[in-house]
């Protein structure tokens, strides 16, 4: 089987793979890409909402010291409060654990008190605080935040200052430990390793939940790294913005404001866990992808092989029968047009068959019949014309001279190859002059023309024939005179009216003629001498025009009332070539 | 077949949430101390750890190994815990002097001074692979002084009770004496390395009885408290202290770091540690909040009545 180029499997393959797996892929592709858009901007929201959670708490807990501190300067300073003021001093303390120590300024801007966690405390120290930041800050503003500054180098502190409705009502200072707001910042949790912090307007931290970034101060590079995700973060204006933090892992982060203080909080997600969800439906998809396409594929097979499965069986099929094997079957059970394919083919293989038996069958009757009559036996169309008819025919006789004595004196061996030589020789010439051979007679052969196959002329066919069996029968018979045998051939023709037909009995059967005209024919050819040909005044009517004829005068013939009259086709050797040719 | 396909992608396994397989750490609580003096400090150590997601018996096995007031007994406990081994060592109090140089890294919460102890070259800064809290807040001492003062109206003498060798006790003995000065107090110092010390500071004290007796919370003076406050009460001397556990053994007041609070924030370092941070990178953390506890039945018996504006400050009062 000769391999083709582009093989149907393969392109039936790739098309229905194709069919599948594109829509998949530009499926899986459009969900992956909108799903990463829809997963960011709801981040985005997510982030910033929880950016501003984070800043309202944050807010909250210094109002709520705020809120405290203002008891505190609800007393005018009079003389005799002041054991009241250190009274709501102690209290302040006992209720608010971040204020580290407060400090009271009176209406003229003059430290009252100073009372701490940790040290003594100093009671009417009178210093002038009036140019006190604090102090004017508070005045201005009701509430001042001062910065953050690292007590000792490491502890987070921060003053806050508040001033009273009335001016005598004097100023709070307190200093408030941002270790505290630790507890807050640590219960803010994103998502699930994300973090909250807060950077002051300097880019300082004053809030982490790993507290010791905070006592670290300003030059760990832990702090450089938040400041820079600050920048980014102010630069993305709102939105959500990339970059690393403290713990070098890549996050995005999102902002809101801490009013108060000019503070900035932060939520920070680690970027793999804030895509975690997207990653998860990438892969979902991926691996979706991955099915189709691995069912795809055995889909496609499975068509494609059950498509060019059928056809390869076509093939050797065709193959088997082109070989001669019709009774090869192709077994394809499809229910589509591929199975009625095959059924045509079957049904071809079964009429080859029985065209090739039937052609050996002809070949074989040839053997026996003219090769006409063996065609008319197999062709039941024209079968009709072996029935028994009247016809014009032409009979032809024909038979050796001197070959009875021949035969009586020579080996079998040699009678045959002789026969042999003297009939292949007059086979060739009757097959090609399309004469019906009747019967063989030992060395006497009978010919049939315009019957049961019609022919025009049948009486010039017939002289021409025997003008050329004879011609052949006579070169043969030089080289038998060279072995010393004298054998001798003459042929007899007559024309007329005969019954033509087969007769015979089941399963042997003959063709032949019955009437005068055979018994005619079969006499001239008795009466002709070696190397004549001699026919009757019948056939001599017909080819006296391009034969020369020897009328040879009447003869008596046996079996025939009268003398019959008798011509000789005058034919010699040199005038061969200008005998026309034989059709 | 696109059916099929979601059918698969439906049958995935989901994301794992919880953070892979459990590890379970090991980590050895030890202590010079008897077990029922640390009942609420160990307790709050306890929570800390379980807020931080550590459960006993699931991922997290402690390993307890008490001196039982026999500090030098720590470092068989110490090298016991090693063996085991433990991922680390939260060394409490004293213990913690007595444990240097192990291989693994240690937790500790001490009462004394870490500087003048060695243990770091500053709060910012802790030496080795040891790292904790400081429950010292030298500057309280002053603060007592103080506190007994409002107390005790025309209060003019106070004696101090301290251990020289604890680290940082010097500092302490220092802030006392500097705000004895300010308050226009004279100040006693009596140190008590050992019980003979002890005894003998019993007996100058017997002598002449002083108005007030502030003592310097540490390991020894933890382990002789009863003793020196029953020996103050039997002399109707009021006692301060920085640790509420005086105050429940009878002293007037303690005015000193919440250190319930402080075990908590142990558990901080402990999760740190455990996640891989190096001691070194943990800075040294002082108290943030504090606690005032008032023994009123002590008060009654030596008929001295709490002013308001102390009353008013305190977190827990024994009545």
């Amino acid at each position: 089987m000769v391999r083709p180029r582009l093989p149907l499997f393969q392109k039936y393959f790739a098309a229905l793979f194709v069919a599948v797996v594109v829509p998949l892929l530009v499926n899986g592709m459009s969900e992956a890409w909108f799903g990463y858009r829809d997963q960011r901007v709801f981040l985005s929201q997510r982030l910033r909402a929880e950016a501003r959670s984070a800043a309202g708490k944050i807010q909250g807990f210094l109002d709520d010291i705020t809120d405290q501190l203002q008891w505190t300067v609800q007393l005018p300073w009079r003389d005799g409060m002041d054991e009241r003021h250190r009274f709501d001093v102690l209290r302040l303390l006992r209720q608010v654990p971040a204020v580290v120590e407060v400090t009271l300024v009176d209406g003229e801007g003059h430290e009252r008190l100073h009372v701490s966690r940790v040290d003594p405390d100093v009671v009417n120290s009178g210093i002038d605080r009036n140019n006190d930041l604090a102090v004017v800050g508070a005045r201005s503003s009701r509430v001042w935040y001062g910065p953050v500054t690292l007590y000792e180098g490491s502890e987070p502190h921060m003053t806050l200052a508040v001033a009273g409705a009335r001016e005598i009502n004097g100023v709070t200072i307190a200093v408030i430990n941002l270790k505290l707001i630790w507890d807050v910042i640590q219960a803010i949790n994103i998502g699930q390793s994300g973090d909250a912090f807060v950077l002051d307007h300097s880019g300082r931290l004053a809030a982490h939940p790993d507290i010791s970034l905070v006592l670290r101060g300003d030059d760990d590079p832990a702090a450089a790294r938040l400041r820079r995700l600050q920048q980014t973060a102010i630069a993305s204006d709102g939105e959500i913005a990339e970059g690393t933090n403290a713990e070098s892992r890549t996050v995005i982060a999102a902002t809101a404001p801490i009013p108060g203080p000019d503070w900035m909080a932060f939520v920070e997600e680690p970027i793999a866990e804030a895509f975690m969800p997207i990653r998860a439906a990438l892969w979902r998809t991926g691996l979706l992808l991955l099915t189709g396409a691995l069912f795809a594929a055995a889909l496609a097979y499975f068509l494609a092989r059950r498509m060019t499965g059928p056809i390869a069986q076509l093939e050797k099929g065709a193959e088997e029968i082109g070989a001669g094997h019709f009774d090869h079957k192709i077994e394809i059970s499809t229910g589509d047009e591929l199975e009625g394919l095959a059924r045509r083919f079957n049904g071809m293989a079964v009429e080859l068959a029985v065209s090739q038996e039937r052609s050996e069958r002809i070949a074989r009757l040839k053997r026996f019949l003219s090769p006409q009559v063996a065609e008319l036996v197999e062709d039941s169309a024209q079968e009709g014309l072996l029935d028994s008819h009247r016809a014009e025919v032409v009979v032809i006789f024909c038979d050796l001279r001197g070959f009875t004595g021949f035969s009586n004196a020579a080996g079998p061996e040699e009678i045959m190859g002789l026969l042999q030589e003297y009939y292949e020789a007059l086979g060739a010439i009757v097959t090609r002059y399309e004469a019906t051979l009747t019967c063989f007679m030992g060395d006497g052969v009978m010919l049939l023309l315009n019957a049961p196959v019609p022919c025009p002329e049948p009486a010039l066919h017939g002289v021409r024939m025997a003008v050329e069996m004879q011609d052949s029968v006579q070169l043969l018979m030089s080289s038998w005179k060279a072995r010393g045998h004298t054998i001798g051939f003459g042929v007899g023709l007559a024309k007329g009216p005969a019954t033509v037909g087969r007769i015979g009995y089941e399963g042997r059967s003959d063709y032949t003629a019955i009437g005068n005209v055979v018994n005619l024919a079969s006499r001239i050819c008795a009466a002709a001498d070696d190397g004549q040909i001699l026919i009757d005044a019948a056939v001599a009517a017909e080819v006296g025009s391009a034969f020369r004829l020897a009328p040879l005068g009447t003869r008596p013939l046996r079996g025939f009332a009268e003398a019959v009259p008798v011509f000789s086709v005058e034919v010699h050797p040199h005038d061969m070539a200008a005998l026309p040719a034989a059709k | 077949m696109l059916l099929a396909s979601v059918f698969a992608a439906a049958c995935l396994p989901r994301a794992e949430t919880a953070p892979g397989a459990t590890r379970v750490y090991r980590i050895g609580w030890l202590t010079a101390q008897r077990a029922a003096s640390l009942v609420p400090y160990l307790d709050a150590f306890r929570r800390g750890l379980a807020d931080l997601g550590y459960v006993e018996g699931r991922n997290l096995v402690i390993e307890y190994r008490y001196a039982d007031d026999a500090i030098d007994r720590v470092p068989g406990l110490a090298a016991e815990l090693v063996r085991i081994p433990v991922d680390l060592i939260v060394a409490q109090g004293a213990a913690a002097f007595e444990i240097n140089g192990l291989a693994i890294p240690i937790v500790y919460g001490i009462s004394a001074d870490p500087v003048s102890a060695g243990f770091a070259d500053g709060l910012a800064r802790p030496r080795g692979n040891m790292t904790g809290l400081t429950f010292m807040a030298v500057e309280m001492n002053g603060k007592r002084l103080e506190l007994l003062r409002e107390i005790i109206p025309g209060l003019r003498r106070v004696a101090i009770v301290g251990n020289p060798e604890h680290p940082g006790s010097h500092l302490e003995r220092g802030f006392s004496e500097e705000a004895g000065r300010r308050l226009g107090l004279e100040i006693a110092y009596f140190p008590t390395r050992n019980r003979a010390e002890l005894t003998a500071a019993f007996a100058v004290m017997a002598e002449d009885p002083p108005p007030a007796i502030s003592v310097l919370a540490d390991g020894f003076a933890m382990q002789n408290r009863q003793d020196i406050i029953d020996f103050a009460m039997s002399h109707r001397i009021p006692v301060i202290s920085g640790w509420p556990a005086f105050a429940q053994s009878g002293a007037i007041c303690t005015y000193g770091p919440r250190l319930t609070d402080s075990y908590r924030r142990l558990a901080y370092y402990v999760d740190r540690i455990l996640k891989g941070a190096k001691p070194a990178d943990l800075l040294i953390e002082q108290p943030t909040k504090y606690e005032l506890v008032i023994n009123l039945k002590s008060a009654k018996t030596l008929g001295i009545a709490i002013p308001p504006s102390v009353e008013a400050r305190a977190d827990t009062v024994i009545e």
